[in-house]
């Protein structure tokens, strides 16, 4: 019963504790991701912000760029002359309407317009744009009026693979183009002349670089404890302002494209994870926990006080037994005394004066009856606590037999009952004589108790090799068949008008049993026409007739 | 009794008298701050063959005459604090750069940038005239991480362009202990940003600190934005680099200059030496960002003349020289052109050889052979680099002889050294070489001063 009553109680109180606890986690997860959506939410429009003044770094140098439309001079001389002072081009080059490169070109070599180094790399460095005609044509855009108010951007990124020139667009009189040449990305800005030309100019990326990380914030010492960095096409920073430092593979919290045409760049934003967690973090955790908590001590208590209540009754049961055993061993050792004077007395005792004789006598049957019943008492408090030890000592079962018998002759005779003794176990045995005169002694009671209007009660005994069986046989009322099973109960008393004002506990047959099954036998009661009919059996081996007490 | 005619003539003589004073005194009161002068290789060459011919165009500062007359600066410190630079190195650093600041007057603008990983503009541009505020913005300097010289760089560019001025000296002045790591690092990116720093005329003064510092990236740098480079071996050597640098900043003399080198039909430009010049069909043009005062910079051109007939001249170029005068900020040109004689005997050659012309090319000639040597330790070819520098003192040596040029002898010193002490393990000696080396190079084809 403990480990079971152990097993339900854990599971009454840890199971609703789990159950919060889960919730308590999931709920704190669920905060620690809102607040993380709300952060990157705020980091995103930080971005955003970054991104425009990016962009209007952009725009300035297409302003830049597209001022210089107003010269007409379109001469390579020119063109050289505007590369060579330059600060943010790299190189301004020349396709006429066809898209073949005039300026430079490789094909005026030899004559006044022989190529610098640089402009010979410029050649090497966008051969596959003029092979591949990336960069659209009069001849393939479909025409349109020649001023357009509002000037429509063409952004093309193209890889390594050939990319078709976009001829389903509207009329696009300049724009940017990207490309990947081996490390991160070269930038072209070109814009159609009147005569239907296009100028180009490649940018010096290092410069446009210096010129966006320019307009980017610095990094005080009290700067917030965040860090936001701009990364190449390639994936390495151009940029980083912000002190904190993130750790190698640190996830970025937020992340934006850089708009076009740098749009193969990228920022991100690194924020410490203690930053997220916030306070707020912090006082779900202590919310759940104390709840949890909480909770965990109040069902413990409440399922302790029920566990307490539940076996309080079977503690005052213990008490009350154990206070009816102490006062059995008080009563015990009294009336020890009694019964040996009395029976000394009764010895002694001779015929002639009657009125002494019957009243030893009854002092000697009244304090046997109350040792039998104080016997039975510490018996049963014994068998409670499994206490009962066996004492197997070679004896004669008749002989014992007749012992017992003989200290309920005279009561039971003068209530009218007739006792026969028929013996036939004669031969010495292994026995505990003590319990068996306990048990027999308890039916022989009943009989004196409940069977008052029967005539006779027979004792009969058989003996095996093994063992002993004993029948106590009564005519008297009998006990009911539908009771049978019940009055081996303990407390149990067979309720009627027979046996209501008798004194009795109840513990006489179960203690019998108990103690007939503990010597290895089993008592029964077997199923009669009129009266009760008891049959004893107790394992009792045979000794040799030397032992013969 | 005068007649009016009297009255005229000796009105007359006033008034020459007057033109001819102003016209004596004129080169007084207006001399050019540069001083021109263009030479050839010989004054003759052979008949009837091509040949290879050389041409200097050297530009020497003229100290203005008015000692304290000088163009008000702009400069940005930028200043590497990653965490290399802790300690002796960041104290030094800060002091020199006090010292210098020093030297500064109220019309000077001054601005500081420190850079680690990140950049944090210490004092954005402003004028000094608080000198202790802007002493305590430089001494809050601490160090830190990894390093974003590209970054840095910028963020010193834009603290120029607040007060970017044609009447002004605008320079970067950058000091780095370490290498690039964050950001653009490589040495075609800087050499990129320093081409476009040029055309704004800013230039970027490198010193690199210790021997940690990528001494190509340094190079490039200064040499594409006209700029000095400077090695500082140790944390004591901060201070006299920063010095040498004030000093030529504070003594500039022309800005802006142009050499444009005109080549007459059947000479053709091959190649510049030393300083890089952009050649297209018969034109060379090198740019120079600024002239100091005491100090001679030249642009050298190999030439390759065709076939002459013996006695006609030749004619081998015009040159002109642009430049803004400083501080009048006055726009100048010079004009020269060379003319060579064709002659038919060799001896007649040799005799008019111009010693001081050759020296300059046995010098940048020498500086090639030596950067061969560098290249060839750099790819791990140790017999044939330390031959090469072997090779290269032995050329010197025989040059020095012919030509009498006292000036190439440290530079063959450091070249028969540089055999003889070679380093074959890769330790710190061949570190400190290769930077020293780096420096010399740059020097001498920047022509500083020493």
């Amino acid at each position: 019963m403990r480990p079971r009553l152990a097993a339900t109680f854990l599971l009454i109180v840890f199971l609703p504790l789990v159950i919060l606890a889960w919730f308590g986690v999931r709920l704190a997860e669920q905060e620690r991701e809102d607040m993380r959506q709300q952060f990157q939410g705020l980091l995103l429009a930080r971005l955003g912000e970054v991104d425009t003044s990016i962009a209007r770094v952009m725009g300035a140098r297409e302003n830049e760029l597209i001022s210089l439309l107003a010269f007409s001079d379109y001469s390579p001389e020119h063109l050289r002359e505007l590369t060579s002072t330059s600060v943010t081009v790299r190189q301004f080059f020349l396709l006429d309407s066809k898209g073949s490169i005039e300026y430079p070109s490789a094909m005026a070599e030899g004559t006044q317009l022989a190529l610098s180094q640089s402009e010979r790399a410029f050649l090497e460095r966008t051969r596959q744009l003029w092979v591949n005609r990336e960069i659209p044509t009069a001849a393939e855009v479909p025409s349109a009026p020649p001023q357009q108010t509002s000037p429509i951007k063409v952004f093309r990124t193209s890889g390594r693979s050939k990319g078709k020139p976009d001829t389903t667009s509207n009329a696009v009189e300049k724009g940017w183009h990207v490309w990947h040449s081996g490390s991160d990305i070269d930038l072209i800005y070109w814009w159609r002349t009147e005569r239907g030309d296009i100028l180009g100019a490649e940018l010096n990326l290092p410069r446009l670089m210096a010129d966006i990380i320019a307009v980017l914030p610095g990094t005080a010492p009290t700067a917030t404890d965040s860090r936001t960095v701009l990364y190449d096409s390639l994936g390495t920073a151009i940029y980083q302002w912000g002190t904190y430092r993130p750790g190698e593979k640190e996830k970025p919290i937020a992340v934006l494209s850089v708009s076009r045409p740098l749009n193969s760049w990228t920022l991100a934003s690194y924020v410490p994870s203690s930053a997220i967690a916030g306070k707020a973090g912090v006082g779900t955790w202590f919310n759940t926990l104390s709840g949890v908590i909480a909770l965990a001590l109040t069902i413990m208590g409440l399922a302790v006080y029920f566990f307490r209540e539940n076996t309080r009754d079977i503690r005052e049961a213990s008490q009350r037994m154990s206070f009816v055993n102490q006062v059995s061993h008080e009563l015990k050792t009294p009336l020890t005394s009694i019964r040996m004077y009395a029976e000394m007395l009764d010895e002694r005792v001779g015929e002639e004066d009657l009125l002494l004789r019957q009243g030893l006598q009854v002092i000697v049957a009244e304090s046997q009856r109350l040792s039998r019943l104080i016997g039975n008492v510490l018996t049963f408090s014994r068998k409670q606590r499994s206490a009962i030890k066996l004492r197997m000592e070679p004896r004669n079962v008749d002989e014992t037999l007749r012992n017992v018998v003989g200290h309920f002759e005279a009561s039971l005779r003068a209530k009218g009952i007739e006792i026969r003794c028929t013996g036939d176990a004669n031969h010495t045995a292994l026995f505990d004589c003590d319990i068996l005169e306990q048990i027999i002694g308890n039916l022989l009671s009943n009989v004196e108790k409940y069977a008052r209007s029967a005539r006779y009660v027979a004792v009969e005994s058989t003996q095996t090799d093994e063992t002993v069986t004993i029948t106590v046989t009564d005519d008297g009322p009998g006990i009911p068949e539908r009771e049978h099973a019940r009055v081996f109960e303990p407390f149990y008393r067979v309720s009627n008008r027979l046996t209501d004002g008798v004194a009795g506990t109840g513990i006489g047959l179960s203690i019998a049993r108990d103690l007939a099954r503990l010597h290895g036998g089993d008592l029964v009661l077997r199923p009669s026409v009129c009266g009760a009919c008891f049959c004893l059996t107790i394992r009792a081996f045979q000794c040799p007739e030397e032992e013969h007490k | 009794m005068y007649s009016m005619g009297n009255c005229r003539r000796s009105t007359g003589r006033h008034v020459c008298i007057c033109i001819l004073l102003t016209g004596l005194f004129m080169p007084l009161v207006f001399a050019d701050e540069v001083d021109v002068c263009v030479g050839t290789s010989s004054g003759k060459v052979l008949a009837n063959q091509k040949q290879t011919f050389y041409m200097r165009v050297t530009l020497t500062g003229q100290p203005a005459a008015d000692a304290a007359k000088r163009s008000p600066v702009n400069v940005a410190l930028v200043l590497d604090r990653s965490g290399s630079m802790q300690g002796e190195k960041i104290e030094k650093a800060k002091q020199a750069a006090i010292d210098v600041i020093e030297q500064l007057r109220p019309d000077d603008i001054i601005s500081v940038v420190a850079y680690d990983d990140t950049v944090n503009v210490l004092l954005p541009a402003t004028r000094v005239t608080d000198h202790t505020a802007i002493c305590a913005a430089i001494q809050s300097l601490y160090p830190g991480n990894a390093t974003a010289l590209f970054a840095g760089i910028s963020k010193g560019a834009e603290e120029i362009r607040k007060f970017i001025d044609k009447n002004r000296i605008n320079r970067i002045v950058l000091l780095s202990d370490g290498l690039a790591n964050v950001g653009p690092s490589s040495t075609g990116a800087l050499a990129e940003l320093g081409t476009s720093f040029i055309a704004e005329g800013i230039s970027v003064s490198t010193i690199g600190l210790g021997l940690d510092y990528n001494e190509d990236l340094m190079t490039a740098l200064a040499q594409k934005s006209d700029g000095n480079h400077m090695f500082a071996e140790k944390a004591e050597d901060v201070g006299k680099a920063f010095a040498r640098e004030f000093g030529d900043v504070l003594s500039v003399v022309a800005k802006s200059v142009d050499v444009t080198v005109h080549c007459a039909p059947g000479v053709r430009p091959v190649r510049a030496l030393g300083r890089e010049a952009v050649i297209t069909g018969e034109t060379a043009i090198a740019k120079l960002n600024q002239v100091y005062g005491n100090q001679t910079k030249y642009m050298l051109l190999e030439l390759e003349l065709s076939a002459g007939v013996a006695g006609t001249p030749m004619n081998v170029a015009s040159v002109d020289v642009s430049y803004a005068g400083m501080p009048t900020n006055a726009n100048r040109l010079s004009q020269h052109t060379s003319t060579v004689d064709v002659v038919d005997s060799p001896s007649m050659v040799a005799s008019a050889e111009n010693a001081d012309v050759m020296t300059s090319v046995v010098h940048q000639l020498s500086v090639e052979r030596n950067e061969l040597a560098c290249r060839l330790r750099d790819e791990g070819k140790l017999a044939e680099s330390r031959q090469a520098f072997s090779d290269n003192a032995a050329y010197l040596d025989k040059n020095i002889k012919k030509y009498n040029a006292r000036m190439l002898v440290p530079w063959f010193v450091d070249n028969s050294l540089a055999a003889e002490h070679y380093p074959t393990q890769n330790d710190e000696s061949w570190t400190r070489m290769r930077k020293d080396m780096r420096e010399q190079q740059f020097e001498i084809r920047q022509q500083m001063k020493k």
